[in-house]
């Protein structure tokens, strides 16, 4: 089984960072955080993480340039999981032509979200690109 | 008797003769009629020429047999007799007509040897001349005299004759012209009146009816007019006039009880469809009986109603028939002729324009009103026919567009800027479907919801200018996303705040636990106050409000709302407060509080970097004015005026991450109007916006 060691938490709200924190902490995976899309994109370039959890609407660049950023990026980049508020369709077909491995809507069960991580992993190494976009589409695997 | 004596006789009676001629003469000038001329031809004339028996005898219209117009002295079964006959040469009077010569019979037994064909069928007498009425060298009858002796008919005495019969052919050619003339009259005056009563109104029915009216009695003993329906299956009596107004409600009844069928082979129907007139000179009770069809009822009002003559004549108008008019005389009334059925043609081809006159101007008045309408709508109408080609665009078309009818009108559509489009978004149907389409416009961009109706010469569009109700559609959608966005993200807090309490695989540590705990508390009040926004907002719209204005102390007020502000606000950010201004203001102090509170978090929220937000009252005359600065990044120009309307947001895209409502400026501002004062804005863009309130502050003194 795969597993990450290390996950970066994107959100402007300090109490949605503590809550993925809390719950990461538990599972024994290291969490770096930034509070908007910049600092994001800054921690990226010197830090590697297995995975990024990532929020929408946040100051400065948001987490659709964020993503964007790191599809058009030549090296090999950490996969991107949305935690977000929003819940049009329209929104995570966006977020599938972005390249999301997953799609989380708030309110959201931290321990669900963390138990997942090794699932997403798994079919990210194994290649099951169909299957994710499903799920980030929501629709039925 | 001596030469001399038989002289001085001679001229007696040459001078007793023209006197005579002169009497007659004098009493010819005076005569108006045929009649009046037979009768003074047959008085005077008679003894003036010596006859004692005469006639007068006039060519049929035909010019082919001859009439006997009057006579005096001859039995009445010998006039019954020849009333009418064939010109033939065998027959003196035949004889003068056609030779244009007189014809002197001295005596019985040369007349029956000259003109074998009269034997036996003549009276027995003498001598006998027939002279042609002749004028202008035309023949137009005969004088026939009859002496009570045998003739010898001397050179003087026949000059005396031919004078006599030339001047009772001028006479009577004069009465004829007269007569003429007088019917000419009539029949003017009669059609001078119908062209005004057919022109004076233009309710066809009312047009109708007094045409009736003025046909009786001159022209009828009654008058019917029948329309057809315009679908063509029915005929229906529009007006009816007789001499008798008692007889109106027969011949009404008539027409209730016995509608005549469209397809009935003879009277009104038959005429309407064939389009020719009928003239039934005398009815027989033959004709009723065929009329009633078998209906011993109708066949008995039919007797009663003592028709005598009729004249049915079609209503035509451009080709098609309208109805029929149809006349009728009773009793022992003369029958119709000819000339009452051309008169009576030429009043149908006047009643018949003067309906197709008023249909047209109905219909004309029709469309006019209509345009005139569509001129006034509020939505916009626009016509092309069906090459394309605007025929129609009216005022609101233009207001809407831009573009006025006299620029596109007669254009093809497509050269209209901003048509083609449209006209390829809109399906033309029966103009149930509406569909929302943009056009774009000199003054902007404007949504419409347009219809499009196709008809047999083109297509007709009905836009309705819905720019405002589409910006508000598209603001209410987006705040319901937004709303949601920012219900669901304090939610998403004190759930996973919880679910991370309710972990038993943890032992959870006392600070986490209370880190938890106030984060729930925290965002349960952001949670409240983004829902109260959400009802005073909609209490606001409702007129719900109601607000107590008081003298309210303004320095605890402010630190109230800087204290609250504080303790949410990140630390880059810092209050200045200056209760040194104004000191009291009269509002109500709840919605004061509210409007200062959007205010400040107004302000912390677009400071992203931090910065100080500075809050002062001012003292006016009899004003105070509350700002609120800050350092943020302020406003753009085109946005500051938006930024207090419902559900605007200056960043909808949430781009810069300020996350909001976009009702807390609308609130406030709401607010602030409510309690008679006013909001509004200054800024910059990326250096900061001061928001300033002014209230009433004559408590302040």
């Amino acid at each position: 089984m795969i597993g990450a060691r290390r996950v970066l938490v994107v959100d402007d709200d300090p109490a949605i960072r503590f809550v993925c924190r809390f719950n990461l902490d538990v599972a024994g995976i290291e969490v770096v955080e930034a509070s908007d899309g910049e600092q994001a994109i800054e921690l990226l370039r010197e830090e590697d993480v297995d995975l990024v959890l990532l929020d929408v609407m946040m100051p400065r660049r948001d987490g659709w340039e964020v993503a964007g950023e790191l599809a058009a990026s030549a090296d090999e980049q950490p996969p991107i999981v949305f935690l977000t508020a929003r819940t049009e369709p329209a929104d995570r077909r966006r977020a599938a032509e972005l390249g999301a491995v997953g799609y989380v809507t708030k309110p959201f069960d931290p321990v669900e979200l963390v138990a997942g991580i090794p699932r997403i992993l798994e079919a990210v190494e194994r290649g099951e690109r169909d299957r994710l976009l499903r799920e980030v589409l929501g629709e039925e695997p | 008797m001596t030469s001399d004596t038989l002289a001085a006789a001679d001229v007696d009676r040459a001078l007793t003769l023209a006197r005579r001629l002169q009497l007659l003469s004098q009493k010819l000038a005076e005569t108006r009629t045929p009649q009046d001329v037979l009768d003074a031809v047959l008085e005077t004339g008679l003894q003036a020429a010596g006859a004692s028996r005469g006639l007068i005898a006039v060519l049929d219209a035909t010019g082919e047999s001859i009439e006997i117009a009057a006579s005096r002295g001859y039995r009445e079964t010998t006039m019954a007799e020849w009333r009418s006959f064939p010109l033939r040469d065998d027959l003196p009077l035949s004889r003068a007509v056609i030779r244009l010569e007189p014809v002197f019979i001295r005596s019985q037994q040369e007349r029956d040897e000259t003109f074998p064909a009269l034997r036996g069928r003549s009276e027995d007498g003498h001598a006998l001349t027939c002279l042609p009425l002749v004028v202008e060298g035309r023949a137009i009858g005969g004088l026939v005299l009859s002496f009570p002796h045998d003739e010898e008919f001397d050179e003087e005495r026949r000059r005396f004759k031919v004078a006599l019969a030339h001047q009772v052919a001028q006479a009577l050619e004069r009465t004829r012209l007269f007569e003429a003339e007088q019917r000419l009259r009539q029949r003017m005056t009669f059609l001078a009146q119908a062209g005004y009563v057919l022109a004076s109104s233009l309710d066809y029915r009312d047009t109708l009816a007094r045409v009736a009216q003025l046909a009786v009695p001159d022209l009828a003993d009654w008058c019917g007019v029948d329309m057809l329906s315009d679908d063509a299956t029915e005929i229906e009596r529009v007006a009816v006039a007789h001499v008798d107004p008692e007889m109106v409600a027969w011949a009404n009844e008539l027409g209730r009880r016995h509608k005549p069928r469209v397809d009935a082979s003879h009277g009104v129907p038959k005429v309407i469809r064939t389009q020719e007139p009928e003239l039934v000179p005398v009815i027989t009770d033959d004709l009723l009986v065929v009329a009633s069809e078998g209906d011993p009822t109708l066949l008995e009002l039919l007797r009663r109603l003592d028709l005598r003559s009729a004249i049915t004549v079609p209503l035509v108008a451009r080709e098609r028939s309208l109805g029929a008019l149809t006349l009728v005389r009773t009793g022992d009334a003369a029958s119709y002729t000819h000339a009452d059925l051309e008169l009576a043609l030429d009043l149908a081809q006047r009643a018949a324009q003067a309906v197709d006159n008023a249909l047209l101007q109905q219909q004309t008045q029709r469309q006019a009103d209509a345009a005139r309408a569509l001129a006034h709508v509020a939505d916009a109408v626009v016509m092309l026919d069906e090459r394309g080609i605007v025929r129609y665009w009216n005022r609101a078309t233009e207001t809407l567009t831009g573009i006025s009818a006299t620029e596109v009108l007669g254009k093809v559509c497509t050269e209209v800027p901003g048509w083609a489009e449209l006209a390829a978004a809109v399906p033309v149907d029966e103009g149930t479907r509406t569909t929302v389409v943009p056009l774009s416009t000199e003054s902007g961009e404007r949504w419409l919801s347009a219809r499009a109706v196709g008809f047999d010469t083109g297509v007709v569009y009905a836009l309705r200018d819905i720019t405002d109700e589409h910006e508000l559609e598209r603001l209410r959608s987006e705040f319901v996303a937004t709303a949601s966005h920012e219900l669901r993200t304090p939610l998403a807090a004190i759930y996973g705040a919880i679910r991370s309490l309710r972990r038993t695989d943890v032992d959870m540590k006392a600070v986490h636990r209370d880190a938890f705990l106030s984060m729930i508390e925290t965002e349960a009040e952001r949670l409240r106050i983004l829902v109260d926004q959400l009802l005073i907002a909609g209490r606001l719209d409702a007129g719900a409000v109601a607000l107590s204005p008081v003298t309210v102390s303004l320095p605890p007020l402010v630190e109230e709302v800087v204290r609250a502000a504080e303790i949410t606000a990140p630390s880059s950010i810092s209050f200045d407060y200056r209760p040194d201004g104004a000191s009291a203001v009269v509002a109500d102090p709840g919605a004061l509080r509210q409007v200062l509170a959007s205010l400040v978090d107004n302000a912390v929220k677009y400071s992203p970097d931090g910065g100080s937000i500075t809050i002062r009252a001012e003292q006016g005359s009899d004003r105070v004015t509350i700002t609120v600065e800050d350092q943020g990044l302020g406003i753009r120009p085109d946005l500051q005026k938006r930024i207090f309307e419902k559900f605007f947001r200056a960043d909808p895209q949430l781009r810069r991450g300020v996350g909001g409502t976009g009702l807390g400026l609308y609130i406030a501002s709401a607010l602030v109007e409510r309690m008679g004062g006013r909001i509004s804005v200054a800024s910059a863009e990326g250096s900061g916006s001061t928001f300033s309130v002014e209230l009433d502050g004559s408590a302040s003194q």
